[in-house]
């Protein structure tokens, strides 16, 4: 499972660069699970590795986002804004990630979709090829989901 | 001097960010003009005077790659500058814009320092319309 600790490193270093960069939120990585979240957003990914990365968070959390990337007042923060922020930062983290692990070949990535879940989404696993990461913020919670082919991690690393 | 850029983002949100550090980095910005993907764009071109491009890649329609072909194929357009600002940073991802006619590359997530120094040299110009070459102070200045 050495290749999985590789992974979470490369992974938490992007979370961290992208939320603290352009969202100004500090987060503290969780031991246990975070509270179910239920705003989502997804993308694919497909280059030396190939599958998707999920974040799930608070909407207290998406809301300091948009506040502070935009430096909005709390009464100009609406559903499609914070909508756009947490896309924003899946993208981003999606891409940081994928220069760690190859630098050099370019890896094609999908649009971001977003999705709110009624009752929070469901539990992200954790395996052999997927990684699941949840954070704490002052704002609230939040959760990466990793899942990528297993052959292809092991080459890619 | 003041300038008119065009910036190519999905994203509103980053749209408006780059926006606000292009502002706030001193230049004298005339108008700027959004457009959500690389078609978006093109019809802005066709309707105003645009002095510099910041492009995303990764867009739906038309991406910032496929954008700087068309642009760089079109003598009305081949001339404006365009600075690439993706999450898709592979040095493979770089060369691709680069042969395709960008000017510069930044990588997301970014600092507003990036944008201002890219900027200073795309454009070449500071903040009170002196030539870069005359502002030996130009990195020093307050952000």
């Amino acid at each position: 499972m050495e290749h999985i600790k590789k992974i979470e490193e490369m992974l938490m270093s992007s979370i961290f660069e992208v939320f603290e960069k352009m969202f100004f939120v500090f987060a503290e990585p969780l031991r246990g699970e975070a509270p179910l979240c239920p705003l989502k957003a997804t993308i694919g990914f497909e280059g030396a590795l190939k599958g998707g990365m999920r974040i799930s968070l608070a909407p207290e959390l998406a809301r300091a986002m948009a506040r502070n990337m935009l430096s909005l007042e709390e009464d100009e923060i609406t559903e499609p804004i914070m909508a756009d922020c947490v896309k924003e930062s899946i993208n981003m983290i999606c891409g940081s990630f994928l220069r760690k692990v190859d630098p050099v070949h370019g890896s094609h990535m999908s649009i971001p979709t977003y999705e709110v879940v009624d009752g929070g989404m469901d539990r992200m696993v954790q395996g052999e090829s997927s990684i699941r990461l949840a954070f704490a913020t002052e704002c609230g919670a939040f959760e990466i989901g990793f899942d990528t082919q297993a052959d292809r991690l092991r080459e890619a690393l | 001097m003041s300038f008119n850029v065009l910036i190519v983002d999905d994203s509103g949100s980053m749209r408006a960010v780059i926006k606000k550090v292009i502002a706030i980095s001193g230049f004298k910005l005339d108008q700027c003009f959004e457009a959500g993907n690389g078609r978006e764009a093109l019809e802005q071109l066709k309707q105003n005077w645009v002095d510099v491009i910041v492009s995303d890649i990764n867009m739906p329609e038309m991406n910032g790659l496929e954008l700087l072909q068309v642009l760089k194929h079109d003598p009305l357009y081949q001339n404006i500058p365009a600075i690439i600002i993706s999450t898709e940073g592979s040095s493979e991802r770089m060369s691709e814009a680069l042969e395709a006619g960008a000017k510069e590359f930044i990588k997301k997530p970014f600092l507003p320092e990036d944008i201002r120094r890219v900027l200073y040299n795309v454009i070449g110009v500071g903040s009170d319309g002196a030539y870069q070459e005359d502002r030996r102070d130009a990195d020093e200045l307050d952000f």
